[in-house]
């Protein structure tokens, strides 16, 4: 039984498929991080000054942080001075519609298969797509704006709204948070702001497609979505990048706030370049994504298909503050080759009856590590707080490894907390069963795979769900049947 | 905490390796107290203990007898009290075994000798007592070694080493009985090593109740060779502080353990149970079920990690954890983890945290208990699942009065359940 299967073995041997390098002109800041970086990020923004006194806070803040190793995760010392952070697409104006936008960009997004055009028109999905560090094509606006609803750029939110902005603005992950998000305060460049104002239901899905291009630029994103009360939001993150020889480091950050009887529902399907079969390359993907459910009855749902990334480390977190709160958690963790992935997620249960779940599967071939790192933490007052956790693992071949790692912390006797997991592998008799019954190995473990990811797919919106059906397919086999 | 002065004071073990015990004081010495800013320690505060100064190290036995404490312990026994043997109260029976003050260190592998962690250092250093029990022989009787502490013990600081060997083929079995008759402010380190040999079996049950103001920390260590097979059980009623690290090794093919626990938890005590396994052979087995009822302003910690190496395919490994929180002032920190680097193994793990279960309480209602009978048989329940894994049948009956008088049930429909033998499981 431990003789590895050479089929599973050749099907774990695919290329990454989004691997192109788009060669634009970009005004990119000199590597190398001070306060003067700071101030110079600030003024190419225009920002205003609050804007820039909060980063140069943050930037002094991290100065005396030290970068945490305390997670399950090897590699080599980052040099944060000889990053640039600051990459943008050389435009002399912001562009109004499409047409405006460089066609080599309309060529990336079409290599990657999301033409702007057919998104628009076709999905009726608004995508503010976000090449390197700066938004260049906002659409639907238009149709957002007559219900009020607000979604732009991180940098046009900060100069046409500076209150909400500055309202919000680190009130879920402040800038002392830790050493990547400190970073993130002091030198992010751009990324999506969403406001929906009360009692209205986002028509859409609203997306984002981030993509990493010129050479050595950290990205670095930061996303701020609020839904006032009684709002709804779908909201999808996708992440694809060019491949290239050297690590680049990313490290977002994504604040989300509900009000009373909000739903904010948030998807991502990342898939950056994880690095040759040797484990050369690849992004270090270090993120903090965390939501608040200020208001009552208010819900906030993560959903992540993590394919890509050398190194991923991630822990989307709920605070559930409000009474009758609800935090979900949903997630698919797939390591190839030597990536490693250290994710997961954090509930903190602070008001009554609030109740949060975790699904977590983490899928684990070739020399990979994948780790689930999860705390449920209720409070003394979190009367009636319910967490359920599930989290599985599959391993694929004899050299890689799968941990689990959670932490439960009750201070309330009528909280009820549980938690199960498993580990487990593609057994030589399921695939015989299968072949028994006509269906090839390939079919046979893309099967399985999906079986076993099954309950986190379908928590995905619809435009999203078949898009990250494939890319989870790719980084195990060539078609998923 | 522990001055210059005391270290000096404290006797020296006849034969005790001079040098090893500076070098430990001095490593020491230099070695921060672990906070909790240490992922080990982060729910378990030692600034108490550092703040309370000892000035004792083990004191002169007193006039004790063992009628002092409400269990049997019959003969094959050997007494400690205030961390010194007690010759008058021991009564030693078919254990090959030597005290360490007769022959300190005689086969304690070179690479166990050096302490590691900063309480291990700490009983290198100030070693009071301790025990080799070299078991070549079958037993069907069990052996107690039990520790005493009086009210002489106040701010007083004992350490203990046992180190038990069971050799190729043997059954044996240990009772550890740790005994604060008085609420003493003290500090007890305590570390234990077992080996075993091919093909041995061990079944190791620890009683633990320390006073309400006693510090106990202790560290067991366990290297399993192939095909043998260790019980651990560790019952815990509660203390200051009470840690109990305990690591497993499965070093041979087929070896197997099973760590149960218990802690009962209440007033303001303290209990933090860490536990490891290692798989590292092949087709080794591990069984682990620690349970917690939590009391008034207590709190337990749980922290199991499992470890399959990936030179240990076909190993299965089963970790729960259970805990009763009974009031919202009370604290349950559960951290059941899996380490794994080998496709071919079977591993489950579950945690939960809550309160009695309110359906299994309204059944009971429904067939015409009281609201406060019902909740005690379930405590009890709760914790007779864990109780009635151990085999020996008398201590099973001592251990559940025991549970009993400590969780004030005062139920007699409970040792009715038991009396009867009623094996029916009515958790």
């Amino acid at each position: 039984m431990t003789k590895p299967n050479e089929t599973l073995e050749n099907l774990l041997q695919q290329d990454y498929e989004h691997g192109f390098i788009t060669d634009i002109e970009s005004d990119t800041l000199p590597p190398g991080l001070n306060a003067d970086t700071v101030r110079a990020i600030s003024a190419k923004k225009n920002e205003p000054e609050f804007m820039l006194a909060w980063r140069l806070k943050a930037y002094e803040y991290w100065r005396h942080l030290t970068e945490p190793h305390w997670a399950h995760l090897k590699y080599g010392p980052i040099d944060y001075q000889a990053i640039s952070y600051y990459s943008a697409p050389k435009v002399t104006e912001g562009p109004k519609d499409l047409s405006e936008v460089d066609p080599k960009l309309i060529e990336t997004y079409n290599k990657l298969g999301i033409p702007l055009k057919e998104q628009e028109w076709l999905a009726g999905v608004a995508v503010d797509a976000v090449f390197d560090s700066i938004s260049v094509a906002t659409t639907f606006k238009d149709k957002l704006n007559e219900m009020g609803i607000i979604f732009c750029s991180f940098s046009d939110a900060v100069q046409n709204h500076p209150d909400l902005i500055q309202q919000y603005l680190g009130s879920v992950v402040p800038h002392t948070d830790n050493f990547f998000a400190s970073l993130n305060a002091a030198v992010f460049s751009d990324g999506s702001f969403v406001y929906i104002p009360p009692g209205v239901r986002c028509p859409m899905e609203l997306s984002t497609y981030f993509r990493i291009n010129a050479r050595s630029t950290g990205q670095f994103e930061r996303t701020l979505i609020i839904a006032d009360e009684g709002a709804y939001v779908s909201y999808l993150e996708g992440c694809t990048a060019p491949q290239r020889d050297e690590n680049q480091l990313h490290a977002a950050v994504v604040e989300l706030i509900a009000l009373d009887k909000a739903q904010i529902k948030y998807s991502t399907v990342q898939n950056w370049y994880p690095g040759d079969e040797n484990g050369v390359g690849g992004i270090y993907n270090f993120v903090t994504k965390r939501g608040e459910c200020r208001g009552h009855h208010s819900k906030i749902s993560w959903t992540q298909v993590e394919t890509g990334s050398a190194i991923t480390w991630k822990y989307p977190s709920v605070i559930l503050k409000g009474d009758y709160s609800v935090g979900e958690f949903y997630s698919v963790a797939l390591t190839n080759h030597h990536q490693q992935a250290d994710t997961g997620t954090k509930m903190i249960h602070i008001g009554q009856h609030t109740k949060s779940t975790v699904i977590a599967k983490g899928i684990s071939a070739g020399f990979a590590q994948n780790t689930y790192r999860g705390l449920i933490k209720v409070l003394a007052h979190a009367d009636g707080a319910h967490n359920y956790t599930r989290c599985d693992s599959l391993l694929m071949g004899t050299h890689c490894g799968a941990h689990t790692f959670p932490h439960i912390e009750s201070k309330n006797s009528r909280a009820r907390i549980e938690h199960e997991a498993s580990t487990s592998k593609i057994s030589e008799d399921q695939l015989f069963y299968l072949a028994q019954r006509g269906i090839d190995t390939e079919n046979a473990v893309s099967m399985i795979v999906n079986g076993f990811c099954k309950e986190v797919m379908k928590t995905l919106p619809m435009e999203f769900a078949v898009e990250a059906r494939k890319l989870l397919g790719l980084s195990l086999e060539g078609s998923i049947g | 905490m522990i001055s210059q002065s005391l270290f000096a004071a404290c006797a020296v073990l006849p034969g005790w390796d001079k040098h090893l015990r500076l070098d430990a004081w001095q490593n020491w010495q230099t070695m921060p107290l672990p906070t909790i800013r240490d992922e080990a320690w982060k729910y378990t505060n030692l600034a108490r203990l550092e703040k309370t100064i000892f000035i004792k190290p083990a004191t002169t036995p007193s006039s004790l007898t063992l009628n002092d404490i409400p269990l049997t312990i019959p003969e094959d026994r050997f007494c400690f009290i205030n961390g010194s043997f007690n010759p008058a109260l021991s009564a030693p029976l078919n254990a090959e075994s030597y005290l360490l003050s007769q022959r300190a260190w005689p086969s304690i592998p070179k690479k166990q000798q050096t302490p590691v962690s900063y309480f291990e250092r700490l009983n290198a250093a100030m070693l009071s007592d301790g025990l080799y029990l070299d078991i070549k022989k079958n037993s069907n009787n069990p052996i107690y070694l039990v520790l005493l502490q009086d009210k002489t013990a106040e701010f007083s600081t004992h350490h203990l080493r046992h180190r038990i060997k069971v050799h190729a083929g043997i059954k044996s079995e240990i009772v550890i009985v740790d005994w604060g008759l008085a609420d003493t402010t003290s500090l007890t380190t305590y570390v234990i090593d077992i080996e075993l040999s091919e093909g041995a079996e061990l079944n190791c049950i620890h009683l633990k109740k320390a006073g309400t103001q006693g510090y106990h920390i202790r560290q067991t260590h366990a290297h399993l060779a192939k095909n043998s097979h260790l019980n651990h059980f560790n019952f815990d009623f509660g203390a200051k502080l009470s840690r109990n690290e305990i690591s497993a090794w499965l070093q041979g093919e087929h070896a197997a353990c099973q760590l149960n626990g218990l802690a009962l938890a209440r007033a303001q005590d303290h209990i933090d149970n860490q536990t490891k396994i290692g798989h590292l052979a092949p087709k080794t087995n591990s069984l682990e079920q620690y349970r917690g009822i939590i009391d008034d302003k207590a709190c337990h910690i749980f922290h199991g990690h499992v470890l399959i190496d990936a030179h240990a395919p076909d190993s299965i490994a089963n970790q729960q954890n259970k805990n009763i929180l009974l009031t919202s002032t009370g604290q349950a920190y559960a951290e059941p983890q899996l380490e794994i680097y080998n496709q071919n193994v079977q591993c489950i793990h579950g945690a939960t945290v809550g309160d009695i279960d309110a359906e299994a309480l309204f059944y009971l209602r429904s067939r015409g208990l009281s609201d406060e009978i019902a909740r005690q048989l379930l405590i009890f329940g709760f914790a007779r699942s864990i109780l009635e894994t151990i085999h020996d049948k008398s201590l099973q009956s001592e251990l559940a009065l025991w549970i009993k008088t400590h969780l004030a049930l005062d139920s007699e429909l409970i040792l009715d359940l038991y009396r009867e033998d009623d094996h029916e499981d009515i958790n």
